[in-house]
Protein backbone atom coordinates (compact mmCIF):
# COMPACT_ATOMS: atom_id res chain seq x y z
CA UNK A 1 0.00 0.00 0.00
CA UNK A 2 1.22 3.48 -1.00
CA UNK A 3 1.77 6.31 2.02
CA UNK A 4 -1.69 8.12 0.54
CA UNK A 5 -3.70 4.61 0.92
CA UNK A 6 -2.71 4.66 4.63
CA UNK A 7 -3.42 8.07 5.20
CA UNK A 8 -7.42 7.40 4.37
CA UNK A 9 -7.91 4.71 7.03
CA UNK A 10 -5.74 7.32 9.91
CA UNK A 11 -7.59 10.49 8.33
CA UNK A 12 -11.24 8.47 8.73
CA UNK A 13 -10.29 7.57 12.40
CA UNK A 14 -9.38 11.01 13.56
CA UNK A 15 -11.92 12.95 11.67
CA UNK A 16 -14.77 10.16 14.27
CA UNK A 17 -12.72 11.22 17.07
CA UNK A 18 -12.99 14.75 16.33
CA UNK A 19 -16.36 14.73 15.18
CA UNK A 20 -17.85 12.70 17.96
CA UNK A 21 -15.65 13.82 21.22
CA UNK A 22 -14.53 17.23 19.74
CA UNK A 23 -11.29 15.99 20.78
CA UNK A 24 -8.37 15.38 18.56
CA UNK A 25 -6.84 11.94 18.62
CA UNK A 26 -2.66 12.04 18.72
CA UNK A 27 -1.69 10.32 15.96
CA UNK A 28 1.77 8.24 16.20
CA UNK A 29 4.19 7.00 14.03
CA UNK A 30 3.38 4.56 12.14
CA UNK A 31 5.23 0.96 12.24
CA UNK A 32 5.49 -2.29 10.89
CA UNK A 33 4.42 -5.32 13.22
CA UNK A 34 6.87 -8.19 13.05
CA UNK A 35 5.51 -10.07 16.14
CA UNK A 36 3.82 -13.09 15.93
CA UNK A 37 0.66 -12.37 17.33
CA UNK A 38 -1.56 -8.93 16.02
CA UNK A 39 -1.80 -5.83 18.42
CA UNK A 40 -4.31 -5.84 20.19
CA UNK A 41 -6.61 -4.57 22.88
CA UNK A 42 -10.04 -5.67 24.87
CA UNK A 43 -12.08 -4.88 21.70
CA UNK A 44 -11.96 -5.07 17.75
CA UNK A 45 -13.59 -3.61 14.91
CA UNK A 46 -12.49 -5.39 11.68
CA UNK A 47 -13.52 -5.01 7.79
CA UNK A 48 -11.63 -7.70 5.82
CA UNK A 49 -10.87 -6.77 2.15
CA UNK A 50 -11.23 -9.11 -1.07
CA UNK A 51 -10.69 -8.34 -4.92
CA UNK A 52 -8.23 -6.24 -6.56
CA UNK A 53 -6.36 -6.11 -2.65
CA UNK A 54 -6.75 -8.46 0.41
CA UNK A 55 -6.34 -8.63 3.78
CA UNK A 56 -7.97 -6.83 7.12
CA UNK A 57 -8.32 -3.69 8.92
CA UNK A 58 -9.07 -3.17 12.26
CA UNK A 59 -9.11 -0.59 14.97
CA UNK A 60 -8.99 -2.22 18.37
CA UNK A 61 -9.46 -0.05 21.67
CA UNK A 62 -9.45 -0.57 25.36
CA UNK A 63 -12.70 -0.95 27.65
CA UNK A 64 -12.39 2.05 29.06
CA UNK A 65 -11.65 4.21 25.69
CA UNK A 66 -14.88 2.97 24.50
CA UNK A 67 -16.55 3.19 27.76
CA UNK A 68 -15.70 7.08 27.25
CA UNK A 69 -16.75 7.34 23.65
CA UNK A 70 -20.37 5.29 24.24
CA UNK A 71 -20.55 8.01 27.29
CA UNK A 72 -19.91 10.80 24.12
CA UNK A 73 -22.56 9.37 22.61
CA UNK A 74 -24.97 9.83 25.33
CA UNK A 75 -25.22 6.09 26.14
CA UNK A 76 -25.86 5.27 29.58
CA UNK A 77 -25.22 1.41 29.24
CA UNK A 78 -21.68 0.22 28.99
CA UNK A 79 -22.71 -3.36 28.71
CA UNK A 80 -20.34 -5.65 26.43
CA UNK A 81 -22.90 -5.78 23.15
CA UNK A 82 -22.72 -1.63 23.71
CA UNK A 83 -19.01 -1.44 23.88
CA UNK A 84 -18.97 -4.14 20.87
CA UNK A 85 -21.41 -2.44 19.04
CA UNK A 86 -19.07 1.19 19.62
CA UNK A 87 -16.37 -0.54 18.03
CA UNK A 88 -17.96 -1.51 15.35
CA UNK A 89 -19.35 1.53 14.28
CA UNK A 90 -15.31 2.67 14.05
CA UNK A 91 -15.30 -0.20 11.52
CA UNK A 92 -17.58 0.82 9.88
CA UNK A 93 -16.36 4.22 9.22
CA UNK A 94 -12.97 2.64 7.99
CA UNK A 95 -15.39 0.86 6.03
CA UNK A 96 -17.11 3.46 4.03
CA UNK A 97 -13.61 5.77 3.76
CA UNK A 98 -11.77 2.58 2.21
CA UNK A 99 -14.89 2.23 -0.38
CA UNK A 100 -15.10 5.94 -1.17
CA UNK A 101 -11.34 6.28 -1.89
CA UNK A 102 -10.47 2.76 -3.41
CA UNK A 103 -14.30 1.86 -5.21
CA UNK A 104 -14.38 -0.99 -6.77
CA UNK A 105 -10.72 -2.23 -5.58
CA UNK A 106 -11.87 -3.28 -2.82
CA UNK A 107 -14.80 -5.91 -1.61
CA UNK A 108 -15.11 -5.06 1.84
CA UNK A 109 -16.90 -7.04 3.89
CA UNK A 110 -19.86 -5.95 6.48
CA UNK A 111 -17.55 -4.85 10.19
CA UNK A 112 -17.32 -7.36 12.43
CA UNK A 113 -16.67 -6.53 16.17
CA UNK A 114 -14.51 -8.94 18.15
CA UNK A 115 -14.15 -8.83 22.07
CA UNK A 116 -10.75 -10.07 23.58
CA UNK A 117 -8.10 -11.88 21.97
CA UNK A 118 -7.89 -12.08 17.56
CA UNK A 119 -6.47 -14.96 17.50
CA UNK A 120 -8.84 -16.13 14.85
CA UNK A 121 -8.27 -13.51 12.06
CA UNK A 122 -5.83 -14.52 10.20
CA UNK A 123 -4.21 -11.98 7.79
CA UNK A 124 -2.07 -13.08 4.98
CA UNK A 125 1.13 -14.63 5.97
CA UNK A 126 3.05 -12.65 3.42
CA UNK A 127 1.84 -9.43 4.48
CA UNK A 128 3.33 -7.13 7.35
CA UNK A 129 0.46 -5.50 9.57
CA UNK A 130 0.78 -1.62 9.71
CA UNK A 131 0.13 -0.46 13.17
CA UNK A 132 -0.79 2.97 13.69
CA UNK A 133 -0.84 4.09 17.73
CA UNK A 134 -3.67 6.29 18.20
CA UNK A 135 -4.15 8.09 21.41
CA UNK A 136 -7.65 9.78 22.32
CA UNK A 137 -7.62 11.33 26.08
CA UNK A 138 -4.76 10.08 26.98
CA UNK A 139 -6.22 6.11 26.49
CA UNK A 140 -3.98 4.25 23.83
CA UNK A 141 -5.80 2.45 20.45
CA UNK A 142 -4.09 1.16 17.26
CA UNK A 143 -5.44 0.65 14.14
CA UNK A 144 -3.84 -1.91 12.19
CA UNK A 145 -3.60 -1.99 8.24
CA UNK A 146 -2.69 -5.74 6.91
CA UNK A 147 -3.62 -4.87 3.06
CA UNK A 148 -1.72 -5.79 -0.39
CA UNK A 149 -2.11 -6.35 -3.74
CA UNK A 150 -3.91 -9.89 -5.17
CA UNK A 151 -1.71 -11.87 -7.06
CA UNK B 1 -45.31 13.06 11.29
CA UNK B 2 -44.35 9.29 12.01
CA UNK B 3 -40.52 8.51 11.81
CA UNK B 4 -39.22 4.94 11.68
CA UNK B 5 -35.50 4.65 12.74
CA UNK B 6 -33.43 1.72 10.89
CA UNK B 7 -29.91 0.66 11.79
CA UNK B 8 -28.30 -2.35 13.07
CA UNK B 9 -26.45 -0.70 15.91
CA UNK B 10 -28.28 -0.29 18.92
CA UNK B 11 -25.83 3.31 19.96
CA UNK B 12 -26.96 4.80 16.88
CA UNK B 13 -30.54 4.05 16.92
CA UNK B 14 -30.56 5.53 20.31
CA UNK B 15 -28.41 8.28 19.11
CA UNK B 16 -31.22 9.10 16.58
CA UNK B 17 -34.15 8.89 18.63
CA UNK B 18 -32.90 10.73 21.30
CA UNK B 19 -32.10 13.47 18.94
CA UNK B 20 -35.55 13.69 17.06
CA UNK B 21 -36.97 13.70 20.52
CA UNK B 22 -35.25 16.76 21.79
CA UNK B 23 -35.17 18.19 18.32
CA UNK B 24 -37.33 21.24 17.76
CA UNK B 25 -38.84 19.21 14.64
CA UNK B 26 -42.38 19.21 16.67
CA UNK B 27 -43.89 17.46 14.30
CA UNK B 28 -42.03 13.98 14.11
CA UNK B 29 -42.90 11.45 16.29
CA UNK B 30 -41.28 7.91 16.56
CA UNK B 31 -43.47 4.81 15.67
CA UNK B 32 -41.11 2.65 15.26
CA UNK B 33 -37.30 1.24 15.55
CA UNK B 34 -36.11 -1.45 13.14
CA UNK B 35 -32.48 -3.25 13.65
CA UNK B 36 -33.04 -4.87 10.00
CA UNK B 37 -34.37 -3.82 7.12
CA UNK B 38 -36.51 -7.20 7.45
CA UNK B 39 -37.73 -5.80 10.67
CA UNK B 40 -38.24 -2.01 9.01
CA UNK B 41 -40.52 -4.11 6.24
CA UNK B 42 -42.44 -5.58 8.82
CA UNK B 43 -43.05 -2.35 10.99
CA UNK B 44 -43.56 0.02 7.91
CA UNK B 45 -46.54 -2.45 6.98
CA UNK B 46 -47.76 -2.33 10.53
CA UNK B 47 -47.32 1.69 11.32
CA UNK B 48 -47.03 3.40 7.91
CA UNK B 49 -44.62 6.13 8.49
CA UNK B 50 -43.90 9.05 6.26
CA UNK B 51 -40.23 9.31 6.96
CA UNK B 52 -37.57 6.62 7.51
CA UNK B 53 -33.79 6.68 8.66
CA UNK B 54 -32.21 4.41 6.68
CA UNK B 55 -29.31 2.57 7.86
CA UNK B 56 -27.30 0.92 4.46
CA UNK B 57 -24.66 -1.78 5.89
CA UNK B 58 -26.78 -4.37 7.70
CA UNK B 59 -27.06 -8.22 7.47
CA UNK B 60 -29.75 -10.35 5.77
CA UNK B 61 -31.01 -7.55 3.74
CA UNK B 62 -29.54 -4.01 3.28
CA UNK B 63 -30.67 -0.62 3.32
CA UNK B 64 -30.28 0.06 -0.40
CA UNK B 65 -32.66 -3.65 -0.86
CA UNK B 66 -35.14 -2.13 2.14
CA UNK B 67 -35.60 1.34 0.49
CA UNK B 68 -36.97 -0.52 -2.98
CA UNK B 69 -39.24 -2.50 -0.64
CA UNK B 70 -40.27 0.23 1.63
CA UNK B 71 -40.90 2.15 -1.23
CA UNK B 72 -43.20 -0.42 -2.66
CA UNK B 73 -45.37 -0.32 0.44
CA UNK B 74 -45.18 3.25 1.04
CA UNK B 75 -44.92 5.17 -2.45
CA UNK B 76 -44.89 8.33 -0.94
CA UNK B 77 -42.53 7.52 2.64
CA UNK B 78 -39.37 9.94 2.62
CA UNK B 79 -36.13 8.41 3.23
CA UNK B 80 -33.04 9.73 4.74
CA UNK B 81 -30.34 7.49 4.39
CA UNK B 82 -27.80 7.67 7.24
CA UNK B 83 -24.65 6.00 6.69
CA UNK B 84 -21.09 5.45 6.87
CA UNK B 85 -20.92 4.62 3.42
CA UNK B 86 -20.61 7.98 1.46
CA UNK B 87 -18.99 7.00 -1.61
CA UNK B 88 -21.11 8.45 -4.97
CA UNK B 89 -21.92 5.10 -6.22
CA UNK B 90 -23.77 4.04 -3.15
CA UNK B 91 -25.76 7.43 -2.56
CA UNK B 92 -26.87 7.30 -6.57
CA UNK B 93 -27.96 3.69 -6.15
CA UNK B 94 -29.80 4.64 -2.93
CA UNK B 95 -31.49 7.80 -4.48
CA UNK B 96 -32.75 5.27 -7.47
CA UNK B 97 -34.18 2.91 -5.44
CA UNK B 98 -36.23 5.73 -3.73
CA UNK B 99 -34.04 7.40 -1.04
CA UNK B 100 -35.07 11.08 -0.57
CA UNK B 101 -31.50 12.09 1.46
CA UNK B 102 -28.25 11.08 2.58
CA UNK B 103 -25.98 12.35 5.74
CA UNK B 104 -22.73 10.50 6.46
CA UNK B 105 -21.52 8.83 9.82
CA UNK B 106 -20.51 10.26 11.89
CA UNK B 107 -23.03 12.80 12.35
CA UNK B 108 -23.89 15.28 14.57
CA UNK B 109 -27.46 16.33 16.67
CA UNK B 110 -27.21 19.74 14.65
CA UNK B 111 -26.42 17.76 11.27
CA UNK B 112 -29.25 15.70 11.99
CA UNK B 113 -32.19 17.81 12.89
CA UNK B 114 -31.27 19.84 9.89
CA UNK B 115 -30.70 17.16 7.25
CA UNK B 116 -35.13 16.04 8.44
CA UNK B 117 -36.24 19.35 8.23
CA UNK B 118 -34.50 19.61 4.43
CA UNK B 119 -36.56 16.18 4.00
CA UNK B 120 -39.29 17.64 5.18
CA UNK B 121 -39.60 20.97 3.38
CA UNK B 122 -38.88 19.32 0.35
CA UNK B 123 -42.01 16.58 0.76
CA UNK B 124 -44.42 18.96 1.83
Amino acid sequence: MKENDIKVFIDAIAYYFEHITQQQAVIGTPYLSTGAELEHFDYSGLISIAGKYRGCIYFSAPRPLLRHLLIKMNEQEHTDVNLLDMVGEVANTLSGNARKHFGSDFIISVPIAIKGNITNIRPPSDLLPYVIPITWNSYRSALVICIGQTG
Amino acid sequence: MKIMIVDDSRIIRGKIFQIIKQSSISKLSITGIAKSGLEAITLCKQTMPDLATMDLTMPELNGVETISSLVQINPKILILVVSALSDKATAIEALKRGAHGFLSKPFSDAELTEALEELINAGC
